[in-house]
């Protein structure tokens, strides 16, 4: 999956904000209202459905930005 | 740990909810309605049943204890044991079962004491009952499983206050020599007791003066120490990672194949869970029985409730063989693989 699937299945399936197109890869986690508790658990189940990648909720938590996520998802996959 | 018990039938179960439900989508003042509907969409519940400030677990397990008595035709010097497991006791002490005993009016031969557990808790409680009978010393006995989670979630708290309801159960269980056996499946670990937790209230953490001040905390949620808290991620960790490999060794232990499940009762967590849980293990979506959206995650009590609202299809006269798995606060959790038939079952309101 490419950064720009990434981000659209992001938004369709974890985020999920009121309009599309609001976040990109230098999106800050922390200033979206969104990615809230509910919204890391939907990341863990999009990670290991979508992209078979069992990330820890510590892992999660290092996480700033959407790359951020991304990377984490990209480096489980390669190992 | 696996095991099995011999000589053990499963009779009857009663559930009793309080008669004060609770349309979440119209009664949750302390949240946005964006809010509401994201997270109800999520988890999956639509109305609870809420306990009024009168009305305790025990009471609750008691009107289903004596409905499912008088229904089954069990004579009361005839109960040898009384368990009842639960989180929400009426004191710290004495154990709720022994008023529950004296309440119902039960033998005082009649062995009573409570089980401190949550979602797990109907399996545990199963279990320790199965080998009491099994034992030879007790013929019938009563399990009685709730729990009024409601009591101690804070109304601010969008990760339990929209998820959590309150039931109390009984499950009536006897000495049989004909009944087949019910294989269990069982752990702990207490690493991450953390993450399901009321902080204060207990002799490690006593209340003080603040410790009922709700405030916003790192989560972003805003309770106080005497109120629930769940990380919801850790507690989704640990559920994907221990309730698959749980279902597959249940089932191996009995020698079942897929096809020989006919019904999958899990705790009722939130239906993001479930619907995980069923792609994880390969079930079909017609095994696995789910009734979050009409009573919430009712802790303890889930699976009995779940038992009782499918009643239709296990009070037959036609054996079903299921699994029921609970999982959580502990962390703890437990399987059990076992057949029904002609079981009497029934909710009531009170």
């Amino acid at each position: 999956m490419n950064t720009v699937e990434f981000v659209q299945q992001l938004e369709d399936q974890v985020i999920m904000p009121d309009e599309e197109g609001m976040i990109s890869l230098e999106t800050n986690l922390d200033d979206l209202t969104e990615w809230d508790s509910l919204a890391k658990i939907a990341f863990l189940a999009f990670a290991d459905r979508e992209l078979d990648s069992n990330i820890t909720p510590t892992q999660l938590e290092n996480c700033k930005t959407i790359l951020d996520l991304y990377n984490l998802v990209s480096e489980k996959n390669e190992n | 740990m696996l095991i099995k018990t011999k000589n053990v039938s499963i009779r009857g179960v009663y559930a009793a909810l309080p008669n004060n439900e609770i349309d979440l989508s119209a009664d949750s003042p302390h949240f946005s309605n964006k809010e509401i509907k994201k997270t109800l969409n999520m988890i999956g519940t639509k109305k609870v049943f809420r306990a009024t400030d009168k009305q305790t677990t025990s009471d609750l397990c008691f009107s289903a204890a004596e409905h499912l008595l008088r229904d089954m035709g069990w004579e009361k010097e005839s109960v040898d044991a009384i368990i009842l497991v639960t989180q929400t006791p009426d004191f710290i002490l004495p154990s709720t079962s022994c008023i529950l005993q004296s309440k119902l009016g039960l033998s005082p031969k009649c062995i009573a004491f409570d089980i401190s557990l949550g979602c797990s808790g109907y399996i545990y409680g199963m279990y320790i009952v199965s080998q009491l009978i099994q034992s030879g010393a007790i013929k019938r006995a009563l399990l009685l499983v709730g729990d009024t989670i409601s009591k101690m979630v804070s109304p601010s708290d969008r990760s339990v206050s929209l998820l959590f309801g309150d039931a109390g159960t009984a499950t009536a269980m006897e000495y049989c020599p004909n009944a087949e056996s019910i294989s269990f499946s069982l752990g702990t670990d207490g690493n991450g007791a953390q993450h399901l937790i009321v902080p204060s209230g207990g002799y490690r953490q006593p209340r003080d003066d603040t410790s009922n001040h709700r405030l916003l905390q790192e989560d972003g949620h805003i309770r106080s120490m005497e109120d629930l808290f769940m990380n919801g991620t850790e507690v989704f960790n640990f559920t994907t990672e221990t309730v698959p490999v749980l279902l597959k060794e249940i089932t191996d232990y009995c020698a079942w194949e897929e096809e020989d499940v006919d019904f999958y009762l899990l705790h009722q967590a939130n239906r993001f869970m479930l619907d995980f849980l069923r792609r994880k293990s390969g079930i079909s979506s017609e095994k696995l029985l789910i009734n979050i959206e009409k009573f919430g995650n009712t802790s303890s009590a889930s699976i009995p409730l779940l038992l009782c609202d499918f009643g239709d299809v296990f009070s037959k006269d036609e054996k079903r063989n299921i699994v029921l798995c609970g999982f959580g606060v502990g962390l703890s959790w437990g399987a059990a693989a076992l057949s029904i038939d002609n079981l009497t079952t029934s909710i009531i309101y009170v």
